[in-house]
């Protein structure tokens, strides 16, 4: 058999050589490799790509942030991460964070979300963390947070949790008050003076802050550029505006607590269409998974077409592809089912009349 | 990166059939068929049980399969779908 030689290997074994570190009478060392994750990081981030499309950046934070604390090289004193991410709506912030959840524990529920709108006024923060004694109702206040709802998706594997706070600016600045302490000393103190720790949480906060300019930025085109620098420089534009408006809108000690601010980029066309592919391929999981009558369906190109059509926007992002796959695919697909159109592993096809119109088609091609 | 594979199922509760599918990881596709196929057949069970040995030979004939098509996507028109599964119909069975 040929023995063929490696350029690359040949380049390798030369570079060796010549270290000075390894020539004869040194200590034998061996060259490390700093960019290779950790078997659970590799599966996190392929769990990433195959739920999120593009926000490579905020794929990493998160990445970064379990790695440091799976190896044990997260701030002992404060929690396993916390990011603020920053971005229009629509681009996935969110959906990254269950995501992350989906990665970890198999389920993209296994979070504390708290939704900030739901925390508007200064009281409401009993909610979270039980109203304190004297109060009328104090027993009966339960907190949101105790620690055994943080602890409540702990495996033995991995004593990790995730606390989402929904749309942040929305919230009262006494949440952003209470957050300060969480930041920074990693513990928090509720009605009831119980303590829970937060050492083993990543803190993710959203927020559309900016998003007002941000579209009219987006829709007021700036100039006749080709697409892909048109779409850096706004891109550029569009972290700036974001930034600057977290910093306004945020007291200086509560940006300064942030290990991370990451700004969503707009979703381009071509990323919508991998999202679409994601969102029907979900569809389909939930119909062969759930349906009474599992089935099979493809949408031909001129169906997808429409969908991208009614459900893009550059201004909302992919927001509403969910409510246009709803409209044109499941109503229709679950009236199918339910009038008896559709049989056992039926293959269903989605394409479009010349009219625009919606036609399903049935394939007869059993064995 | 999705592709168009042929899905071929024999055994559970229905005939042998085979379908077109669009798969992107097909490991975690043919999990979730297996797990679709044996739904069925337990909830069938419900109505007509089985013994343990007649439970063993189902799952042991249970054949979830893809085969290449060939295509990145469902073909645009019915000819070349038509065409694909006279293909597999051929060298299946």
């Amino acid at each position: 058999m040929p023995f063929k030689v490696n350029p690359t290997m040949v380049e390798r074994v030369r570079t060796l050589w010549n270290d000075t570190r390894i020539k004869k009478g040194h200590v034998p060392v061996r060259l490390l490799d700093p960019t290779i994750n950790s078997p659970e990081v590799k599966n996190l981030l392929q769990t990433f790509d195959s739920l999120i499309v593009g926000q490579t950046e905020a794929k990493q934070v998160l990445a970064n942030a379990v790695e440091a604390y799976q190896s044990g090289f997260a701030d002992p004193n404060r929690p396993a991460g916390n990011v603020l991410f920053l971005g229009g709506t629509g681009t996935g912030k969110t959906a990254t964070v269950e995501a992350l959840a989906e990665g970890l524990f198999g389920n993209r529920r296994a979070m504390i979300k708290i939704d900030c709108a739901e925390y508007q006024h200064g009281h409401e923060i009993s909610k979270l963390v039980g109203s304190p004694p004297g109060y009328l109702g104090h027993r009966e206040t339960h907190p949101l947070l105790t620690q055994e709802a943080l602890e409540e998706f702990h495996t033995k594997k991995l004593e990790l949790s995730i606390l989402l706070f929904d749309e942040i600016e929305k919230s009262s600045d006494t949440l952003w008050n209470l957050l300060l302490g969480i930041l920074d000393k990693a513990s928090l103190t509720l009605g009831d003076n119980r303590r829970i720790d937060f050492r083993k949480v990543i803190i993710v906060m959203t927020s559309n802050l900016g998003s007002a300019q941000m579209e009219k930025l987006a829709t007021g085109g700036i100039g006749f550029s080709a697409p892909e620098v048109q779409s850096a420089i706004l891109d550029s534009q569009l972290d700036t505006i974001a930034k600057d408006a977290a910093k306004r809108k945020f007291s200086p000690e509560f940006f300064n607590r942030l290990n991370n601010v990451t700004v969503f980029h707009s979703l381009t066309e071509d990323m919508v269409k991998s999202i679409l592919d994601i969102e029907i391929k979900q569809l389909w999981e939930r119909f062969v998974l759930n349906s009474k009558i599992p089935f099979f369906f493809h949408v031909r190109k001129s169906a997808r077409a429409v969908i991208l059509k009614e459900g893009f926007d550059r201004v909302y992002g992919a927001r509403y592809l969910k409510r246009a796959l709803e409209k044109r695919i499941v109503t229709p697909l679950s009236r199918l089912v339910a009038s008896g159109q559709i049989h056992n592993n039926a293959s269903i096809v989605i394409d479009t009349a010349p009219n625009g119109d919606f036609q399903f088609y049935i394939e007869e091609n059993n064995v | 990166m999705s592709r168009l594979l042929m899905l071929y199922v024999k055994g559970g509760s229905s005939e042998p059939y085979y379908r077109l599918v669009s798969v992107e990881d097909p490991v975690r596709f043919l999990g979730i068929m297996r797990a679709r196929v044996l739904k069925d057949q337990i909830n069938k069970m419900d109505e007509n049980p089985l013994t343990d040995e007649a439970q063993a030979n189902a799952l042991r004939t249970l054949k979830v399969k893809l085969y290449e098509t060939g295509y990145k996507d469902y073909p645009d028109t019915d000819e070349e779908v038509a065409k694909l599964y006279r293909r597999f119909r051929a060298s299946i069975s």
